[in-house]
């Protein structure tokens, strides 16, 4: 198996249980006690009311496309290469955040903002799972 | 407040310049920005400048007022993104001259993107991360082109704004290159170039995109008083406005919840005009889609009708209100927009070549998105004391 070349996340305290949940398989969000919001990406307090009290729970995994881009060229040295064309998305969480990931499992000519889509989880190494989105039924 | 205008103004040569360095183009633009106003180095006593985006720096004031042999009272670096960084630094030398802590004051920009940069697109990694490392960048979300074909798909969708009216920016921009010797890009451009240029992100290709270049810029301020004795035209900042909303894309508010609309609004009402009132305007180019969005939150037209505005032919030279008469980062040159500043001041004096020369320009707004809007400015600045 040839070497895992992309960029990989670098967890840190606050985000650590995001990419954990990722491992077994669980999207998981910081949600306030304060004030009750979800938030991403994961702070060590919540960006709206700023209260530390947070408690992580896992989110449907479920969203909309907000917006998508094909990528057609590689944008780390040529560590993409092998991925291209490959669709960077913002996607909606029915939670209420966005965040950036890809859109996988269809052409990328059928993806399309506002299309329904779930999550799936990619191990691109033994120790990183990263969370992707497919469409959904 | 004692009074403060622009007194001096330079730019290097732009485009591909092999051997210089960030900080040798940065002191070059001062030394000819400070022989225009005709003040003497020896009477600079604040210095603001950006660091090079491509290069990791500390305390580059410093670097640069070292270079420049000068020992001023205040220094700072500002970074807060594309155009609203020199608005920052122009803004920051007023508060300070006009607050009586200095008398003159430089505002610089520049670097060797083109030559100096470590390897991008098909090379090494691009260096300093302007992304977020641990949510975007796993997801091949990288640099600034990916987020910005973010927006612009999402304002195709809105809007129904098409790939030929994205087009339509880049060749206006072109079209006002080519009238400029100055500018990087001065080979015409079809609708046909434009859509077979290679494919980047979608919607984007390689002519969607601002140019990289190696260039500098710099500004000198003084006190209407001083202007007086000095031999330029001087031009006022009349009015600054300015909002952040966030940093990176997975952050970004929708479309006509970003801080462009507000910080038009609040310059235009500081300078006590209304937009219909400009001769010209510069707007952040760094992309086609940034054009659009940046006549819709001026008020140029409505939301969503950026599209049709350009297609219509509306930005080019002989237009309502000329953009970018420069070329633009799409065309000109891209020096974090410190040339949009320039370019803004030059059509003032009444300096620009006359084929690019709005007639008797006396009021141009200067509109900048730092980061994917991010962080939003418009300056409106006028000819004379």
């Amino acid at each position: 198996m040839s070497e895992y070349t992309k960029p990989l996340p670098r967890p840190t305290r606050a985000t650590q249980p995001f990419w954990d949940g990722c491992q077994r398989g669980a999207l998981v969000l910081p949600w306030c006690r304060g004030c009750g919001a979800a938030h991403f990406f994961p702070r060590d307090f919540c960006p709206r009311c700023l209260s530390p009290d947070l408690e992580w729970r896992p989110a449907s995994g479920r969203g909309r496309v907000w917006s998508h881009s094909t990528v057609r060229l590689s944008f780390w040295g040529r560590a993409f290469d092998d991925a291209l064309p490959y669709v960077v998305a913002i996607v909606e969480l029915d939670e209420g955040v966005r965040l950036v990931s890809n859109v996988v499992g269809c052409l990328p000519e059928q993806v399309h903002i506002g299309l329904p889509v779930e999550v799936v989880f990619d191990a691109v190494t033994p120790e990183v799972t990263l969370p992707r989105f497919r469409p959904r039924a | 407040m004692r009074d403060v205008c622009i007194v001096g103004m330079a730019e290097t040569a732009v485009g591909k310049l092999p051997g210089s360095t960030s900080l040798g183009l940065q002191a070059e633009a001062c030394r000819l920005a400070l022989h225009d106003a005709g003040v003497r180095g020896q009477d600079v006593d604040a210095v603001y400048n950006l660091d090079p985006y491509t290069q990791a720096m500390s305390m580059y004031a410093q670097s640069l007022l070292e270079y420049l042999g000068l020992r001023p009272r205040l220094a700072a670096t500002i970074d807060v993104g594309g155009t609203v960084s020199p608005m920052t630094m122009i803004m920051n030398a007023l508060w300070a001259i006009g607050d009586g802590h200095a008398e003159v004051a430089l505002c610089a920009f520049g670097e060797n993107a083109l030559t100096g940069r470590a390897r991008g697109v098909h090379g090494l990694p691009q260096g300093p991360s302007v992304g977020q490392e641990e949510f975007e960048e796993p997801f091949g979300c990288i640099g600034f082109v990916i987020p910005y074909a973010l927006v612009a798909q999402r304002h195709m969708h809105r809007y129904g704004t098409t790939k030929e009216q994205l087009g339509a920016v880049a060749l206006s921009a072109r079209r006002h290159a080519a009238l400029n010797p100055a500018a990087q890009m001065r080979a015409p451009m079809t609708m046909a170039d434009y859509l077979t240029a290679r494919p980047i992100a979608d919607p984007f290709g390689l002519l969607d995109c601002a140019v990289m270049s190696d260039g500098a810029g710099a500004l000198v301020l003084t006190t209407v008083e001083r202007a007086r004795d000095l031999r330029t035209t001087p031009v006022r900042v009349l009015g600054f406005g300015a909002q952040a909303t966030h940093k990176n894309v997975n952050q970004m508010p929708d479309l006509h919840e970003l801080g462009l609309r507000p910080a038009g609004e609040a310059a235009l009402r500081r300078a006590g005009i209304a937009i219909a009132d400009a001769d010209v305007c510069c707007i952040h180019d760094a992309f086609t889609i940034s054009t659009i969005l940046g006549v819709e939150a001026l008020g140029l037209c409505g939301e969503g009708e950026g599209g049709a505005y350009a297609a219509d032919g509306r930005l080019d030279l002989g237009g309502p209100c000329p953009v970018n008469p420069h070329g633009g980062l799409l065309s000109h040159a891209h020096i974090g927009g410190m040339n949009h500043v320039c370019e803004a001041v030059r059509q003032l004096r009444h300096e620009a070549e006359p084929a690019r020369q709005v007639p008797d320009a006396r009021l141009a707004v200067v509109s900048g998105n730092g980061g994917v809007f991010s962080m939003c400015g418009v300056m409106v600045l006028g000819r004379g004391h």
